[in-house]
């Protein structure tokens, strides 16, 4: 923009991929609450964090996110019983992946939210945020 | 052996495809159709129809065709065709044409497809390390060999090294370990459906040192590009070319080996075609780009040492059975040395190294000198061998399902307790079907699926277990 001090701080874009039943409404709660947490992030609702295969995390990546965080009911809690189990172990498969690609573990991340938790899913959100930050953008560009 | 065009011209149009591969001459007599694994299971799929079906409707409409996603390229259809069309040519023309891509729809969810355009775009060195580290600490601990000896070569991290000739001395033999995809395969299937993908690693490597030789290994090896390359990515296709060719130029490889059926078709037939398509539009100076771009990165790569020559390792195997049973010397004799007690195996031809590559005696060469093995033959072998019912990770259903577990009786009726094959994807696949077949069978009493059917094995593992057993 014509006029304002060009900034050079890197926006990262962080895809965060919610359940329905817990996180998302833990996201939820959190805009209900009028918690800040920084705006980089693009929610995407799944029905169980069992749902989010590897191949969905790369495939974020491979559209231009720099990070990529997948969210779940805490373990006991599933809506489905074992999703968040299957969650847990797809993720093992997740993390090779990025770590093979070179994409590195430290751009995915797998976390348990309520729906009570609002502020926990902004800390979490923010804190991702500033460690995809620090770890600048993943394809060698900054267009954001 | 069959050269596809594929990778020929700039692909252009439906009509270049159509004259490039022959389509034009198709009689519409059907043999294709009779000799089409896909076709024998699901009803609508036929290659002829397909081919007219473009010159009808178009693209369009031969892109919602069945085996416009389920054609495996397998190349049955072309070993009956009378009018020699190159159909396998055909489809990865088709795929690259339309303008609809063929998605891969595969339980794995595309993951393999979409891990190999990261490895095309990211400009990062790979994570490669760690997994070849792992192979030598799993090798240590399965106590079959001795350790693992490989050197690795360190990669440029992604950016582009002007290519330097050096390397090789005149005369010296530089052996090089392609793996390929392997670690990928590892990650997705060890865990979910505990097929072992790195002992194929483990494997080769552990031969190779027996034969003494010490592999160079690329750190920052990319995939070979072929599932890109049969599903119509042709740009992908190209940049993991470049990027494997200079790594392999940088090393001074001059003998490349590779233990998938997949990496060996690629490397050998593709790259090549691909390095002079560029060489050529370079020539006539109609590349308006920079100096960095893949085009001219591959064009550079024409007449270089690149030349490399990229064998399968049952072929590289071969030369020194060859040796061994070289008039005058007493072929070796393991343990089990009596044909009673010898481990009944069947070979299953990967469809890349049989008839794409004309490679059938090597596996059988190897397979047939291991004297723990009794090698049998399927009633389709050769080059009429079934495919494993999936291609390049595009298309998996019912009918791949049936074909897998026809494969898999078929072995079993021959008498066979091992089902060996040459492709980590063929195992994969045949493994997969195996595991389902026994979670049905499960404490069912049905014999003719439970007990009876065959391992499945990489033909690699088994020279490598004998090796342990000398």
């Amino acid at each position: 923009m014509k006029g304002m001090a060009v900034t050079a701080r890197f926006e990262p874009r962080v895809v965060v991929f919610a359940c329905n039943w817990c996180s998302y409404a833990g996201a939820d709660n959190a805009g209900v609450n009028r918690i800040q947490y920084p705006p980089n992030s693009r929610l995407v609702r799944v029905m169980c964090s069992g749902r989010v295969h590897p191949a969905f995390v790369l495939r974020a990546f491979e559209l231009g996110a720099d990070g990529v965080l997948v969210s779940g009911c805490h373990i006991g809690d599933c809506h489905y019983l074992f999703g968040n189990e299957s969650a847990l172990k797809q993720f093992e498969t997740t993390k090779s992946f990025a770590r093979l690609l070179g994409i590195g573990e430290e751009r995915v991340r797998l976390e348990w939210v309520s729906a009570a938790e609002g502020e926990r899913f902004a800390r979490i959100v923010e804190e991702f945020t500033e460690t995809i930050r620090k770890a600048g953008p993943l394809a060698g560009s900054t267009a954001t | 052996m069959f050269d596809c065009p594929i990778g020929n011209a700039d692909l252009t149009d439906t009509k270049q495809l159509l004259s490039e591969t022959r389509a034009y001459l198709c009689i519409e007599c059907g043999k294709c159709s009779g000799n089409c694994p896909v076709a024998a299971r699901a009803v609508t799929a036929t290659p002829r129809a397909l081919v007219s079906r473009l010159v009808t409707g178009g693209l369009e409409a031969a892109a919602a065709d069945y085996l416009f996603k389920a054609c495996l390229a397998c190349g049955q259809c072309m070993e009956r065709c009378p009018s020699n069309v190159d159909f396998v040519g055909f489809i990865a023309g088709l795929r690259r044409l339309a303008p609809q891509k063929a998605v891969s729809s595969c339980p794995h969810a595309g993951v393999f497809q979409t891990a190999m355009r990261l490895m095309a775009r990211l400009e990062r060195p790979t994570g490669r390390v760690d997994w070849l580290r792992g192979l030598e600490k799993r090798a240590r601990e399965d106590g079959k060999g001795p350790e693992l000896r490989f050197e690795l070569v360190e990669g440029a991290h992604g950016k582009h090294v002007p290519v330097q000739k050096t390397g090789s001395h005149p005369g010296e033999q530089r052996i090089l370990y392609f793996v390929g995809c392997l670690p990928y395969f590892d990650a997705a299937l060890a865990g979910s459906s505990g097929v072992d993908m790195a002992g194929i690693a483990v494997a080769t490597i552990r031969v190779l040192n027996a034969m003494g030789v010490v592999p160079l290994v690329l750190a920052d090896e990319r995939c070979c590009g072929h599932d890109l390359l049969w599903a119509g990515d042709i740009e992908a296709f190209d940049t993991l070319a470049c990027r494997n060719l200079e790594q392999l130029e940088r090393a001074g490889a001059n003998t490349v080996v590779t233990a998938c059926a997949e990496c060996a078709r690629t490397l050998r037939l593709d790259y090549p075609v691909r390095v002079k398509v560029h060489a050529s539009s370079t020539d006539r100076g109609e590349r308006q780009d920079d100096g960095q771009s893949i085009g001219r990165r591959l064009a550079a790569l024409a007449g270089s040492k690149s030349a490399a020559e990229f064998v399968h390792v049952t072929e590289f195997l071969t030369r020194a059975v060859d040796g061994l049973n070289a008039p005058g010397k007493q072929r070796a004799s393991g343990p089990a040395g009596s044909s009673a007690r010898r481990t009944r195996v069947a070979f299953h031809d990967p469809c890349r190294l049989g008839r794409h590559l004309g490679v059938y005696d090597a596996p059988r060469t190897v397979l047939s000198s291991l004297a723990s093995i009794g090698v049998v033959e399927m009633a389709r072998e050769r080059d009429k061998a079934v495919c494993c019912g999936v291609s390049s990770w595009l298309y998996c259903d019912g009918v791949s399902k049936q074909m897998q577990t026809d494969r898999l009786r078929e072995a079993a009726s021959a008498g066979a307790s091992v089902l060996a094959t040459a492709c980590p994807k063929c195992k994969a696949h045949l493994a997969c079907a195996l595991a389902e077949l026994k979670s049905v069978a499960g404490g069912g009493t049905d014999s003719r699926t439970r007990g009876e059917l065959p391992e499945i094995r990489d033909i690699i593992e088994l020279a490598a277990d004998e090796l342990a057993t000398r």
